[in-house]
């Protein structure tokens, strides 16, 4: 009896000893990220929370003006009108949004080797690689001075690893190499097979790396990593129904990476709508409206006239707001098009690179007669050459933010700012929210620092 | 003076033995009867007290108030015997008396000896209480209390359980022993464990239970005492044991029922009445406030020159006397009185094998607003079984359910709108000037609401006492709450009228399953033996393990138009509009080992030490084992035979206790190793499996240190005296803590300092049972105060949790509970504008000034570091008056000011006096409120705490106040013994409140009204 008893207890002692109880809703290391589908889950989250700063960038430069409707929203106008405080607004959620992207990546970096070896999981190390250079050229960019105006500068934190670090930022130079590194080894995992354009692929690093060679000076390297680009998808994406199709959605050759999250796609661009039915809060500057040619196809797809009650005909801005304005859902974000490679390339060979300012000329007179618009005047050269291309790059990504990085890099040869080239807002402030908590850290000039209290 | 008192005795004696004489006489044969109450040697009354006449079949056990009656045959002589768990048991002679009072003095040595009464939770070892801190709570007040569920009814029971009322009547209290433990603010990290018969029950199960089927609830306060239940009690432990039946035969019936009348409570600031309201109108001039849009001075602005102008004057005129007729109360509108009732049947029977308690029990309490109300019923049953010679098994099961039905829901509280509606507005008077374009049925039935909870609970234990002195017990027990309730907002509503969705979108209902499970076991092996009379030494070691398990599903969907069913959700919206699914499910489980060595010498000095390991399921491996160990001393010197027969000193116990328990309260997986979830986003074709946090490897469980000491001390058998010291220190507290945005996360979860809990309680009763015949009083204070302070913080010295703060809200060396603000400088008479006085009486000027940190003076702390209790009872013949007063002292809580208006919204009603106390013009000195025309950074120094706007939160309440009328024996007789007990009672809880707090309520800051007293009748019979 006394024997029946202890045993029955001990029995109900050894029955409740596991404690391994997974969650149903959640997954832990190590049993999280063990597959290639769990792991392309995890890098689909740190593509959905790119952040899409292609309005703000566009705000600050001379591609919109604003309308009547613009004095009934100060914080825009504000950010139009380049106010400090609207800048620090501003560079505190593109600080976050893009460290947070990074902070997945490298949730998914560190977890990668332990995936059993397929060509997915290269192919996913490839794109969590490329996407995070992608999000440190950004940075760079933004809270940087130019590398050519000072590579030692302090640029942005490289974050090797997920867990809490108060780290140092790295210099314009380091960041930019880092980049490239990035791409490097991207290129070499994802093989050469292009997939859909809603992940990065071989094509999308390559235009990335073309532009940070540019960005550092390497004019030979940028030249021909774009050229490669070029030569691969050929000329023929530049037709008019191609570049029609970049907004509209379809499938479109020209596309090489456009974010695909259509729950956020919903509101990007919703903040320069004043109201459906009265209007939009800023339009196209009139100056960029009057530059494109009467038959080119960028100007039917970047400008939309329309005549709204009480302020009477307006250029509005076309693309992703003319889908909205015609009720048509917003799918895809353009991030990265063959366009790109084109200007990385033109832009390389007028600073410099092989086959020079003549083979620039050359490839965008091609891109401009399949686009629709005139030829460059063949007398061009040297810095009016590129502001010539700087130009016609405007009017090919207009509202898509570009613009920002060349009148940052080119100052007055891109055009008139209104910020003058030097100006300290140009390297955007580091945030509140990191400067407080990081005692490593250091504020780009002129822009505040102040503690507590 | 003990002399005067030992004389006025033996009189009482004296006197009151030839009436006793008196009354007996009576044949030896017939069935005789004997009465009196049975009271520990503090006076205490003691429920389930065994009453036995020695050798023969009859005895009987005392209720909840220690009374017993006694039947049977029995001759002069016999003898009967009072014994009950962990006392001496007691005996008289039978010598014909009708009534006969035990009191009882602590043994522990003769628990073997007592007729076994059923004790299931197995973790209630004697010899912890002897070193631990361990209180109870007195039943037989806490029945008294007309309140519907458990724990606000525990407020004020123990010094350093506070319990704190957060809303209306009905909802969850805060419930803290000894302070918050955790930095973390929340229920999660500092909620004590509740322990119902052995078995884990959740705080809401707890809020169910009905107090009538409780025998005890026990305190469990220092380590000593919790250390038994590992990691789980680092808060503290509530101990509740239930109704068990009784072993001699007998079949007691206990039917009580309460009805009774919850008021409105005391009504908080003076609102305007019509006229006064009309005038402000005008004077913030205000076009969609009838006050200016019918005055003279506007219509004359607006038709100058009108030829119509002296009609329309008057025409406006008019319509201000009809609006200055209407005096509208919404206080008295929207603040009800409910009825409540209460019905409780129980049975209680048994042999002394087995024995039984059944009961039942329906509540109900209408809601504030006309048509809510809440339905509450439980079910109780009780079974103990002895095995043989050896051991006993024990089985309780209960059952609840609670019905809350809301038919007429609104975002808006009936206190909010009382000082928002204008009083020149009616329930009937079509739209609203404080509402635009709603009336008054839009805003009050915005939604209907049901809910429900159902809970059935089940735990066993067996005891087993197969060799001398050692005993084997387990208990199991499973608890089981399903919470459904429904939600829906019918497309005819204004809010959904006004959402702009098409009509194929509107109506929402929403529907949700919510399943709580708790299991638990907990088994023990305990070894106890008495050598040479004088050492008593307990061994003893367990095991036990407790799993809770969560599976919610809601749903959410529209386009239901006006029906409640979700067989009209309309699947085929999308975007906004989209039906959702939102599951839950979660399963933890803590698994622990613990042994527990004891000793009493003489019953002079205890020794006690305890170490519990334990380990959750929620923490990866590596961090998953955490230890809670204790030591405890005791000393007793009036168990020494020279102090035995002293007068003075009847009881002198010191207690001191050291422990560490380390805590993972609160912290998931997600925050200590790399977790992942899905989201209801996608990215092209895939769905997002998302980092849920930045965890930290680093992250160390909160390490608790607890030093406690305590006397308990009675003087002249009268008075007694319990005082406890402690001092609580919590290392590596973790919060949540930002860090810098690059990390890719804003929040992070660290070890950021220690705190500290330091305190003393006091407590005191006297008892005058023998002051004069028939008469007995009793009266009993005590005093709690609580003193927290951040004692280190390991990054840096001051701690801010957002960016904004201009005011660590962590800093070593302060309590963290402290309220900063400004001092109050007046209103300026040239600008209206508040002024305040900042560092060395600088005058800070409205938007113009940059505040720092040295402006800011400490106003006083958010939690009442003091409280207490008065409690009083008389007793006079069969009459009983108690009255219990709660207080809290040194508490500030800042106004809401809500009812302060400017000229955006004076289109809602005011303050009464704000007419006059508001600065309208230049030259207006003296005033108290700024001016209504401002632009809102000049006012922005007034988002601050400032002196003006704060106000003490102490507060003094007579929580309960009890008169009862037993029905004497000689009535009870003519029932021809069918009616054991009978008793009718008028009771009252929170009759009144007296605070120094401007606006309603000091405790939960609501400024609707007060906590609502509520009024009951009791009528209680025991067949």
């Amino acid at each position: 009896m006394k024997k029946h008893i202890i045993g029955i207890l001990l029995g109900a002692a050894c029955c409740g000893c596991s404690l391994d109880i997974p969650y149903d809703n959640q997954f832990s290391d190590p049993d999280a990220i063990t597959t290639p589908r769990t792991a392309r889950e995890l890098l689909a989250s740190a593509y959905a929370a790119l952040p899409n700063p292609e309005f703000d960038l566009s705000l600050m430069t001379d591609d919109f003006a604003p309308t009547y409707w613009a004095s009934s929203n100060p914080s825009l106008l504000n950010q139009y009108n380049w106010q400090p405080q609207a800048v620090q607004d501003i560079s505190a959620t593109t600080w976050s949004g893009y460290y947070g992207v990074i902070s997945t990546l490298n949730a998914l970096i560190e977890r990668v080797p332990a995936l059993p070896d397929s060509d997915e999981k290269r192919r996913i190390r490839g794109e969590a690689l490329a996407l995070k250079a992608y999000c440190y050229f950004q940075l760079t960019r933004l809270y940087g001075p130019d590398y050519a105006a000072d590579p030692e500068a302090d640029a942005i934190v490289i974050k090797d690893a997920l867990a809490m670090a108060n780290l140092r930022r790295s210099s314009v130079r380091a960041s930019v190499d880092e980049v490239k590194r990035l791409l490097r080894e991207a290129l070499a995992d994802m093989g050469d097979t292009e997939t859909s354009t809603d992940w990065l692929g071989p094509d999308a690093a390559k235009i990335l790396l073309a532009q940070a060679q540019l960005y550092s000076g390497e004019y030979n390297a940028a030249a021909e990593t774009a050229k490669a680009v070029l030569d691969s998808r050929g000329f023929g994406v530049f037709e008019p129904e191609a570049y029609r199709s970049l907004w509209t959605g379809g499938a479109c050759a020209e596309r090489v990476f456009a974010y695909n999250s259509p729950v956020n796609s919903q509101s990007f661009y919703l903040g320069i709508v004043y109201d459906t039915s009265s209007g939009d809060y800023f339009a196209m500057a009139p100056a960029l409206v009057a530059s494109y040619g009467e038959n080119d196809c960028r100007r039917d797809a970047s400008v939309y006239s329309a005549v709204s009650p009480s302020i009477g005909e307006q250029d509005y801005f076309g693309k992703y707001n003319a889908e909205r304005k015609e009720q048509r859902e917003i799918e895809l974000i353009n991030k990265l098009r063959v366009s790109d490679a084109l200007f990385t390339y033109a832009e390389a060979c007028c600073m410099g690179a092989d086959p020079g300012e003549g083979g620039a000329r050359e490839a965008v007179n091609e891109y401009l007669s399949r686009r629709g618009a005139e030829p460059l005047d063949e007398s061009l050269s040297g810095r009016e050459l590129l502001s010539a291309i700087l130009a016609e790059k405007q009017k090919e990504f207009a509202g898509e933010g570009q613009r920002y990085f060349d009148l940052k890099r080119y100052g007055e040869v891109a055009g008139n700012a209104r910020v003058a080239a030097g100006d300290y807002r140009w390297c955007w402030p580091i945030p509140r929210d990191e400067y407080l908590y990081n005692e490593n850290m250091t504020q780009n000039p002129q822009w505040p620092m102040t503690s507590f209290g | 003076m003990v002399g005067s008192l030992r004389g006025l005795r033996r009189a009482i004696l004296i006197l009151f033995i030839p009436l006793a004489l008196q009354a007996a006489g009576a044949p030896p044969v017939p069935e005789t009867t004997l009465s009196g109450t049975v009271t520990d040697n503090n006076g205490e009354t003691l429920p389930g007290a065994v009453v036995k006449v020695k050798g023969t079949p009859f005895g009987t056990t005392t209720d909840a108030e220690g009374r017993y009656l006694l039947r049977g045959r029995f001759p002069r002589g016999a003898k009967i015997e009072f014994s009950y768990v962990g006392m001496k048991a007691v005996s008289f002679g039978y010598d014909g008396q009708k009534v006969q009072d035990a009191a009882m003095q602590g043994d522990d040595n003769l628990l073997s000896e007592v007729v076994v009464t059923a004790e299931p939770n197995i973790n209630d070892i004697d010899i912890r209480a002897r070193s631990g801190v361990v209180q109870k709570v007195d039943m037989k007040r806490l029945t008294e209390k007309p309140m519907i569920d458990m724990s606000m009814a525990l407020q004020g029971s123990v010094p350093g359980l506070i319990v704190t009322n957060t809303g209306e009547l009905g909802s969850k209290p805060t419930i803290r022993i000894r302070g918050n433990q955790s930095l973390r603010a929340g229920d999660a990290a500092n909620e004590p464990l509740y322990v119902l018969d052995g078995k884990v029950i959740s705080s809401d199960a707890f809020m169910t239970l009905n107090p009538q089927d409780i025998k005890e609830i026990k305190i469990l306060k220092d380590a000593a005492a919790c250390a038994l239940y590992g990691i789980k009690a680092a808060n503290g432990v509530i101990e509740i044991t239930s109704q068990r039946g009784s072993h001699f035969g007998s079949l007691d019936i206990t039917y009580s029922v309460n009805l009774g009348v919850t008021f409105k409570g005391r009504r908080g600031v003076k609102v305007m009445d019509s006229a006064e309201k009309l005038e402000l109108e005008r004077l913030m001039k205000n076009e969609a406030t009838p006050g200016y849009r019918y005055s003279e001075e506007y219509i004359r602005q607006t038709n100058a020159g009108s030829p119509r102008l002296p009609d329309l004057i008057a025409r406006g005129a008019a319509v201000l006397d009809s609006l200055r007729a209407i005096n509208t109360d919404w206080f008295d509108e929207l603040m009800r009185n409910a009825f409540y009732q209460s019905h409780n049947l129980s049975l209680r029977g048994g042999n002394e094998r087995t024995s039984y308690f059944v009961s039942g029990n329906i509540s109900t309490q209408g809601g504030q607003v006309k048509g809510n109300n809440t339905l509450r019923s439980t079910l109780r049953l009780g079974i103990d079984q002895t095995i043989g010679s050896i051991g006993y098994f024990t089985m309780s099961m209960d059952g609840g359910y609670t019905e809350t039905k809301t038919p007429n829901g609104s975002s808006f509280t009936p206190a909010s709108l009382i000082y928002n509606l204008n009083p020149y507005e009616t329930p009937g008077g079509g739209k609203l000037w404080s509402y635009p374009n709603r009336t008054y049925a839009d805003l009050l039935a915005q939604y209907s609401a049901n809910s429900s909870d159902k809970r059935a609970g089940v735990s066993a234990s067996l005891n087993l006492k197969p060799l001398e002195g050692l005993e084997i017990s387990g208990v199991a027990g499973l608890d089981y709450l399903l919470t459904d309730g429904t939600q829906f907002t019918p497309a005819s509503s204004y809010s959904e009228q006004q959402s702009g969705f098409g009509p194929e979108e509107l109506g929402i209902l929403s529907k949700y399953k919510n399943t709580l499970m708790n299991f638990s076991y907990n088994v023990r092996a305990l070894y106890n033996r008495v050598f040479d009379e004088k050492h008593d030494v307990t061994f003893s070691v367990n095991h036990d393990y407790y799993l809770t398990s969560t599976d919610n599903l809601g749903i959410t969907g529209y386009g239901v138009g006006d029906h409640p069913s979700g067989a009209l959700i309309n699947q085929s919206l999308t975007g906004a509009r989209k039906p959702s699914v939102s599951p839950y499910k979660e399963k933890v489980a803590q698994l622990g080992v613990g042994a527990v060595a004891g000793y009493t010498y003489d019953h002079t000095y205890d020794l006690f030490a305890t170490y519990k390991l334990d380990a959750s399921s929620v923490l990866p491996a590596s961090k998953r084992w955490n230890s809670a160990w204790a030591v405890g001393l005791g000393w007793t010197p009036t168990s020494y035979g020279f102090l035995d027969s002293n007068p003075v000193l009847s009881r002198l116990n010191i207690k001191g206790s050291y422990g560490r328990t380390a805590s993972l309260a609160g912290v998931s997986a997600a925050q200590t190793i790399g977790t992942f979830a899905y989201t209801e986003d996608a990215y092209s074709t895939q769905r997002l499996l998302q980092l849920l946090a930045l965890y930290n490897g680093d992250l160390e469980p909160e390490h608790t240190t607890s030093i406690d000491a305590g006397a308990q001390l009675g003087l002249f058998r009268f008075l007694n005296i319990d005082f406890q010291w402690y001092r609580r220190e919590t290392a590596d507290a973790l919060l949540d803590v930002p860090i810098a945005a690059s990390n890719g996360f804003n929040m992070m979860k660290r070890n950021i300092g220690t705190l500290r809990n330091d305190g003393i309680e006091v407590s005191a009763s006297v008892n005058f049972d023998n002051l004069a015949p028939d008469f007995r009083i009793r009266v009993g204070a005590s005093v709690a105060y609580n003193k927290n302070t951040v004692v280190d913080l390991y990054y840096t010295d001051k701690l801010y949790t957002s960016e904004s703060s201009l005011i660590p809200d962590f800093q070593v060396g302060r309590a963290y509970d402290i309220l900063y603000g400004l001092r109050w400088g007046g209103i300026n008479s040239v600008t209206g504008l508040p002024v305040f006085l900042g560092k060395d009486d600088r005058e800070i000027e409205p938007g113009k000034t940059q505040l720092t940190r040295d402006d800011f003076v400490s106003l006083g702390h958010t939690t009442p570091p003091y409280s207490g209790t008065v409690n009083l009872s008389l007793g006079w013949r069969e009459f009983e008056l108690d009255a219990d007063f709660y207080w809290v002292k040194g508490g500030i809580r800042q106004y809401s000011y809500t009812y302060v208006r400017d000229r955006d919204n004076c289109n809602q009603n005011a303050i009464a006096g704000l007419t006059t106390d508001m600065w309208f013009q230049r030259g207006d000195t003296g005033k108290q409120y700024h001016s209504p025309f401002y632009s809102s950074a000049a006012i922005e120094t007034l988002s601050y705490a400032n002196t003006h706007n704060t106000g003490s939160s102490d507060y003094l309440r007579l929580s309960m106040l009890s008169f009862r009328y037993r029905f004497p024996r000689k009535i009870l007789d003519k029932t021809r013994g069918i009616v054991k007990y009978a008793s009718v009672a008028l009771q009252a809880s929170n009759l009144f409140t007296i605070t120094p707090y401007n606006e309603a309520d000091p405790e939960t800051g609501q400024l609707g009204a007060s906590i609502q007293p509520v009024m009951t009748v009791n009528l209680s019979v025991t067949f």
